[in-house]
């Protein structure tokens, strides 16, 4: 072929405006790729100028000279969020995060104070009226929601016949199903009275367990309505998976609070990237830490670290009615084989406390005499007894989904479990599997995570045959009936003398593994003030944004 | 003869070029859009699940299947999904309720912000780089210089990310934000501070390669005889490089330049987790880790679309740049 008569060449010598050679291509290439950066230089140089003193840097300095302790923007930092997060009052509950932006927005009738007992919130009191199997609640007065409508019964009742509607039940109804929904009644426009379909003398208390699922919505309202509350900020903006900001709500009920202008919640994916930014000055607290977190956090300059002691519980879960956990013998030596303390020290560095498989510490009628050590031989001897003297191989299943522990402590009950010649073999189920139909509560032994509760709620959520949560499907026609004989009575020494023996048989023949109480581990920027420390789980003191306020 | 003369004819071999490959990278997002929803159906769980997570009780999780439609068949929810697709609409989340391009939109913004800024200075600083090297090559500098490009080429990119922070936003110097959360409603480029330790990220990550290509493309043209001949004749240095070594160098160097982008646009995902920027990599993770399938669908089809222009655009440029393989053979 002869290069000389080339169309090519032809073309890039005689009509240049029809082809591009190289020369031409890589100047205007040159040149372009000049203004181009010369213009982004000065797009993102020039407001980058303008904008120093509304730096972060400069901002945070600004704040500390002007506000005293009223105003200013608190930065929340949380992880577990996601494009599915949500303002809707009623799945207030299904993640910390969503508690977190709930808390701030609306308010529960009842919830459990930091101190894990309970406190009335928008009522001002929950009483039997005759009997356990019919209530009265008696409407706070004076409060108004948001957009300036006053609080009241017919509120109250819109809320329970939504998280009751029997064709689309909400997280709430889980806790309300003695409630008779066709009952309820405005008894007048701050009193609502509601009948049961059996005694429910834990009512108040069971309200108060689940606060987070039982939000005060305004009669009436719908998904597709703005966000509308009582609580102490109101809605700004909300982006889902990314942030919220919530404003102070200048009509509040409590006087004189809150005192922040504004509180940011910010979602991350990354834990560490929370750490960060919080030692960097981007957010202002955050919750949900790890143990090794902490442990840097507490040693950083400019923060406060700070774990609360919670009843907070991630037992391991066997189910009674399936082998070999339906031999008693061989729950009882699953729960004597462990080393409790070192079970602690090993899975959570150390942020946690003593538990003997039974939950609800902070429960006025918790047994507090239950205690529950090692004890090899007894363990070794009861599986004997249940026929596995040599050896018996199980499988644990867990899940990130559970939460980020429940990994590790697998493995630690797997290494423990070993010393008596049980083999744990552990499956580990993707995070969007877990809780999905086939695994969660059909797998003869798991694991699961549950924030505090007091007792009779946390009994009616998973040791009932009719508890929507049964992991263990624990089902003693006995403990049955303790549970509604103690629902049924108004004599509260009676009662807790019913429920030490629930306790004892949750002690004796349960279905939990419960080796400890985790801690909750929080961590805020020394400038703030307000926190508490929380016994519930929920992180940053119940997430009580209202009581915080910054030093300066 | 004739038979290549009635070639002159034919298209421009540029425009030959691009009609095939617009069409095959058509046909390719075709096939990318079906196997993501056969991904997105195998993956256990589903939206419903995600939602409810440790609330699902199987009435509630039933209701809500409803309330999702997740109930009608894979084909009926592919085919209404693709029909939206071509009419223009791109469906509404799973998990919110908010229209998919309300959240793709933004995020895809955020990240072509801060893949365009590192791959313009990734480019510039690699090929900078490599060509001043190039002058001197086997000199003390050069051989610093390659070893240091070997050790970074090594190290993953949250590797350096994690060094970023460490160095210039907590342990060392608290002078940066350690995460760059842009504000939803804001663009990436309204708080510049906040995007330097993810740019720096990501151009250090790149520059290596651009860096090694551009050195090693460049000796090899220094050392032929038309720069020995430029020489000759007393031509200054930088006149041989910038006129003569350098555009014949450039051919391999556009290669590297198109495949860094692509890398980019993978590797902003872990970049984007770890500075926690609003971008479609941390979209992405958020959609599957929900069952979010028509968010989904779009980030995929946004990025496979990305790829697909890469592509194309780099093989042009490639054809620009190197002129003998524009002529008929």
């Amino acid at each position: 072929m002869s290069t000389t008569s080339s169309p090519n060449q032809d073309g890039d010598s005689n009509s240049p405006g029809r082809s591009v050679d190289r020369r031409t291509f890589l100047r205007t290439a040159l040149a372009g790729g000049a203004a181009v950066a010369a213009g982004g230089l000065l797009d993102v140089w020039t407001p980058g100028l303008s904008l120093a003193g509304a730096s972060p840097l400069a901002r945070a300095s600004a704040l500390r000279s002007q506000a005293k302790r009223t105003g200013g923007n608190l930065n929340v930092g949380l992880t577990g969020g996601g494009s599915s997060d949500t303002l809707n009052p009623f799945y207030g509950g299904i993640s910390a995060i969503g508690t977190a932006r709930a808390q701030q927005l609306y308010q529960p009738l009842v919830q459990l104070s930091n101190q894990a007992q309970l406190q009335y919130v928008l009522a001002e009191e929950i009483v039997p009226n005759g009997s356990t199997a019919n209530w009265l609640i008696r409407c706070r007065p004076g409060v108004t929601f948001h957009n300036g409508k006053p609080f009241g019964a017919d509120d109250v009742i819109y809320t329970l016949q939504t998280i009751l509607n029997p064709k689309d039940p909400l997280g709430g109804a889980l806790v309300l199903s003695p409630v008779d929904i066709k009952g309820l009644k405005k008894v007048d426009d701050l009193t609502v009275e509601v009948p049961m379909t059996s005694p429910f003398g834990s009512f108040p208390e069971q309200l108060a367990s689940f606060w987070y699922f039982l939000y005060i919505a305004p009669d009436g309202w719908t998904q597709k309505d703005k966000p509308n509350g009582t609580g102490p900020f109101m809605y700004e903006s909300f982006t889902p998976g990314q942030r919220s900001v919530f404003v102070r709500n200048k009509n509040y009920w409590k006087p004189g609070l809150p005192y922040l202008g504004s509180v940011t919640i910010l979602d991350f994916q990354d834990p560490t990237a929370v750490e960060n930014a919080l030692v960097s000055k981007v957010i202002d607290c955050t919750g949900q830490l790890s143990g090794t977190q902490m442990q840097i956090l507490q040693k950083t300059p400019g923060i406060v670290a700070i774990p609360s002691r919670t009843g907070s519980i991630e037992p391991f879960t066997m189910r009674v009615d399936k082998p070999p956990f339906n031999d008693v013998n061989v729950r009882q030596a699953f729960r004597y084989l462990i080393n409790r303390p070192e079970f602690i020290a090993t899975t959570l560095d150390g942020f946690g406390t003593l538990a003997a498989d039974v939950t609800s510490p902070y429960d006025p009628d918790f047994d507090q005499s239950l205690h529950r050590d090692q004890d090899i031989d007894l363990a070794k001897h009861l599986l004997a007894k249940a026929g596995y003297g040599s050896g018996l191989t199980v499988t644990l299943y867990t899940s990130l989904a559970i939460n980020s522990s429940a990994l590790n402590m697998a493995t630690v009950f797997k290494q423990q479990a070993s010393a008596v010649g049980v083999t744990v073999n552990i499956n580990q189920v993707s995070a969007g599997d877990f809780f999905g139909p086939n695994y969660y509560t059909k797998v003869p032994f798991s694991q699961i995570y549950y924030d505090y509760s007091p007792y009779l709620g946390q009994v009616a959520q998973t040791f009932l045959p009719t508890s929507p949560f049964q992991e263990t499907h624990f089902n003693d026609p006995k403990y049955t009936s303790l549970y509604y004989q103690a629902n049924k009575t108004q004599n509260a020494a009676v009662r807790k003398e019913i429920e030490y023996e629930m306790q004892m048989i949750d002690f004796n023949q349960g279905g939990y593994i419960i080796p400890c109480f985790v801690d909750s581990l929080d961590a805020y920027s020394s400038n703030l003030t307000g926190y508490q420390t929380g016994k519930v789980g929920e992180p940053l003191g119940n997430f009580n944004f209202e009581d915080y306020s910054f030093l300066s | 003869m004739s038979v290549r003369r009635s070639g002159a004819r034919a298209p421009h071999p540029i425009i030959k070029l691009l009609v095939q490959r617009v069409a095959l990278g058509v046909v390719t997002l075709c096939v990318v859009s079906v196997v993501i929803f056969a991904a997105t159906q195998a993956l256990p769980g589903n939206a419903a699940v995600a939602i409810l997570g440790h609330s699902a009780t199987p009435a509630a999780l039933h209701a809500l299947e409803r309330q999702l439609h997740l109930n009608r068949s894979v084909f009926a929810q592919y085919g209404s999904w693709i029909s939206g697709v071509v009419s223009g609409h791109s469906g509404t989340s799973l998990v919110n309720g908010m229209p998919v391009w309300s959240i793709v939109g933004p995020a895809a913004a955020n990240s072509a912000v801060l893949v365009g800024l590192s791959g313009v200075i990734g480019t510039v600083v690699g090929v900078t780089l490599g060509a001043v090297v190039a002058l001197r090559k086997d000199s003390l500098l050069d051989h610093v210089s390659s070893v240091v490009a070997l050790a970074v080429t090594a190290l993953p990119e949250f590797v350096v990310a994690i060094a970023m922070i460490i160095l210039f936003a907590t342990v060392v110097w608290d002078v940066l934000p350690a995460v760059s959360m842009v504000p939803p409603g804001t663009q990436a480029w309204a708080e510049p501070r906040e995007l330097i330790l993810p740019v720096a990220t990501l151009a250090i990550v790149i520059v290596p390669y651009i860096f090694r290509m551009t050195r090693a493309a460049t000796v090899e043209a220094l050392a032929s005889d038309y720069a020995e001949m430029a020489r000759l004749k007393g031509l200054p240095t930088w006149r041989v490089l910038a006129v003569h070594a350098l555009p014949n160098a450039i051919a391999p160097v556009v290669q590297v330049i198109g495949l860094s982008f692509l890398y980019l646009a993978g590797g902003i995902v872990v970049v984007e987790f770890v500075f926690a920027f609003p971008g479609i990599g941390s979209s992405l993770v958020s959609a599957v880790s929900n069952r979010d399938v028509p968010t989904i669908q779009l980030l995929v089809l946004v990025l496979a679309g990305f790829y697909v222009f890469v592509n194309i655009v780099t093989d042009v440029v490639a054809l620009l740049v190197t002129p003998r393989r524009r002529l008929p053979r």
